[in-house]
This record gives structure tokens, C-alpha cells and sequence, in this order.
């Protein structure tokens, strides 16, 4: 499984959840089979309008399962369930907690 | 002759000027191309014989046939598409109507419905034929209306008064594209210069012709207003921060009700505008 988190920071030890969604900064990814971790900026952090969606797109590229975060809209729930991916909302503090949290 | 009236900075007057001019003029047409919230009519009052629904193209899709390949969204500017595992998300509010995602589609899954988004005006007072766009209540996007309405309704030769909508951002030059003359007018305050320097900037590189109005023009300092005067374009009309004014704008009287010797400012304001185009 594949756990996306919204984050405020590249590196995941000391990155906080990013409260939004679509223009978060970062997005740091878990794979809870392989143990490996990855971040990334998010593309949509500027986009001029519909960012949660490409934000949805971007994370679909990278196969996540699972999506952490803070808030979602309505265009960001609704292309997640287009693209089959999980969501957890209303998450804050630190990214690695939320990923433990996540991954039980 | 077409003259658009902004701002850039809201509320320092563009349909106290442009309802003015109308209501001083002979026989013109008033475009309210501030859709978001159109209020030349308050002014104006006049009756309206129809009402036309406007509405943008935006993409349906063909189940059967799309595979979810993608092209779709790839090729939308503005993320209006998103194309899940097993369903296409189309996102009518940002979809500009442009076709690129039908043109992009390798299946021909994707045709065109009709989305309305706002509504058309139309009606008359004396010598004025006015019309009003409305673009309706949770919708973002204005451009399409206003290009439409000044494609429809602003070809026609003779005198025509567009009220350009506040800012500086696509709408405003959507207004003030293809015009003979752009009037801006400001307050001299330091947020009316603000948003006056970035106007003068976007008629400049447009390449138009532009002039300068400043409404209360006895507020704020001469600080200001010196700035405002060394802009480089010429300085038309200059109106007083006036209680009777204002107290006649909230009461929906124009201001060439309430001192009519604008009747004569306007109509010269006009006639210097036709000798500069």
C-alpha cells in the first residue's frame, strides 16, 4: 500500500501535515511493502485554478492508495474516488505519525 | 466608436461615469460588462424585452467508447477534466468551453452540451439600448460572457459605452480588447494609483488608446494625484467627492440628474474622446 501525505517539508522526519490538500507543498509518500519513503513537490501547488484535481492527477501517476490529509474539497473528492484512492481527513502534527497512523 | 470605462481598483466609479455618459449622449448602446454584478440598469432603468440564457460548451463523455486513455485531460489548460480508473470527471465550473479535450480525444468519445452559466438583457430607455450581462450565482468565469456579448452585440458602428468589470486580470481585458478608446478612472488615493499603474500598464502594452478620469478628485493627497497626472495619458474629466453625489448614487439617481450641468462635461468629454480617435 502506497500512503500519500500532504506535507509541509521535503524531508519526512521533521515535515508537518499540510492542512490543504490541493496546494500543499510537498507530498511524501510511504510504501508500507517496501518500507521506502519518497517526497515530492506538488505540481499543483500554483496551478491558476482546479489544482486539487491535478494534484489528484499527479498522486494517481505515482499509484497511491491512500491519501492523508487535512481537508478535501469537492473537486478533490470527488477525482479521488474517480481515481479509486483513499482518503483520511481532518489529520494534523507530524507526517510520520499520521503514515503510522495510517498504516494501521 | 467603442469606449470601455475601468479601473482596476472597484468602486471608484466606472458606472457613475458610464451611465452618465449614456444618459448625456444620442443614441448609443450600453454594454454592463461587469457580469459579476451588473448595476448600470439601477441607473439606467430600462425596460428589458428579453432575457437570453448564455451557455458554454463543456465536454460529455461517451462511455462506450472511451478507454480512460487520458488525452483528455492532458490536453485541458484548465484542469476541468479528470479521468479516473473506470469514470471521467468533468468539472463544468472551470471548463472554459474551449473544445481542445473533443479535439485531443484519439476514440471521438467526447461531444459538446450546452452548460448555462449566465443570462443576456436586453431592452431600452430613450436613446439608449442597453444590455446586460448576468453571469449566475456560484459560476467563476466571466470571459466567455463578456467575449460573447461584445461579439454579439458590440460590432455594430455607432457609439457604444462597455462598463468594464473592477480589476486587471482576463475579464477587464476581455472588456477592453477591440475597443477605440479605454477611459480609466480612479480615486487619488494610494490603492486607487496602485491599481491604476498596472490599468495604464495592460492598455499600454494593448496598445490602446486611453485617457483618465479621476472621480473625488478632491480626496487624497496632491501627492497622488501629481503620480496620476505624470502617468503620461492625458487627464479628461475631474469629479468633486460631493455628499450629493453619493447620496443620489444610493438612491439609484444618476449623477447627471443630480448636478445636470454634467449633461455638457459629458458631451464634451465625449467629443474630445472622438478627436483623440
Amino acid at each position: 500500500m502506497r500512503i500519500a501525505v500532504s506535507a509541509t517539508e521535503a524531508d519526512y522526519n521533521v515535515a508537518g501535515v499540510d492542512p490543504r490538500f490541493g496546494r500543499c507543498s510537498f507530498f511524501v509518500i510511504y510504501d508500507t511493502e517496501t518500507g521506502e519513503w519518497s517526497s515530492f513537490p506538488n505540481p499543483a501547488k500554483d496551478a491558476v485554478g482546479g489544482a486539487a484535481i491535478k494534484a489528484v492527477e499527479f498522486l494517481k501517476s505515482k499509484n497511491v492508495d491512500v491519501v492523508v490529509t487535512g481537508n478535501l474539497g469537492p473537486n478533490a473528492t470527488s477525482s479521488l474516488t474517480a481515481a479509486g484512492i483513499r482518503a483520511i481527513t481532518g489529520v494534523t502534527g507530524k507526517v510520520l505519525n499520521a503514515v503510522k497512523r495510517a498504516g494501521e | 466608436m467603442k469606449v470601455a470605462i475601468g479601473s482596476g481598483k472597484g468602486g471608484t466609479g466606472k458606472t457613475l461615469l458610464s451611465t452618465s455618459l449614456a444618459l448625456s449622449l444620442e443614441y448609443v448602446r450600453y454594454l454592463d460588462l461587469d457580469v459579476e454584478e451588473p448595476n448600470g440598469h439601477i441607473f439606467i432603468k430600462p425596460d428589458i424585452r428579453e432575457k437570453i440564457p448564455f451557455s458554454i460548451p463543456v465536454p460529455e463523455i461517451d462511455f462506450n467508447r472511451c478507454t480512460y486513455c487520458g488525452e483528455c485531460a492532458k490536453a485541458c489548460e484548465f484542469g476541468a477534466i479528470f479521468v479516473g480508473t473506470n469514470t471521467v470527471n468533468v468539472f463544468e465550473k472551470l471548463c472554459h468551453g474551449c473544445a481542445s479535450c473533443k479535439l485531443a480525444c484519439p476514440e471521438n468519445a467526447i461531444s459538446e452540451r450546452p452548460y448555462v452559466v449566465g443570462e443576456i438583457s436586453i431592452g431600452r430607455r430613450d436613446k439608449i439600448e442597453y444590455i446586460m450581462g448576468y453571469l449566475k450565482l456560484t459560476e467563476a468565469l466571466s470571459t466567455p460572457l463578456i467575449r460573447h456579448i461584445k461579439k454579439e452585440y458590440g460590432m455594430v458602428s455607432g457609439d457604444i459605452i462597455m462598463d468594464a468589470p473592477p480589476g486587471t486580470s482576463c475579464p477587464f481585458v476581455q472588456s477592453i480588447s477591440d475597443t477605440d478608446f479605454v477611459i480609466l478612472i480612479t480615486e487619488p488615493t494610494p490603492f486607487g494609483l496602485s491599481d491604476l499603474e498596472i490599468s495604464v500598464e495592460i492598455v499600454r502594452d494593448m496598445k490602446l488608446k486611453a485617457g483618465i478620469v479621476i472621480n473625488r478628485a478632491d480626496l487624497g493627497s496632491e501627492e497622488v494625484k501629481e503620480k496620476i497626472k505624470g502617468l503620461g495619458l492625458p487627464v479628461l474629466l475631474e469629479i468633486p467627492f460631493s455628499k450629493d453625489i453619493a447620496v443620489g448614487y444610493s438612491k439609484g439617481i444618476p449623477l447627471v440628474d443630480v448636478l445636470p450641468e454634467y449633461r455638457e462635461k459629458m458631451k464634451k468629454l465625449w467629443e474630445r474622446i472622438r478627436e483623440m480617435v
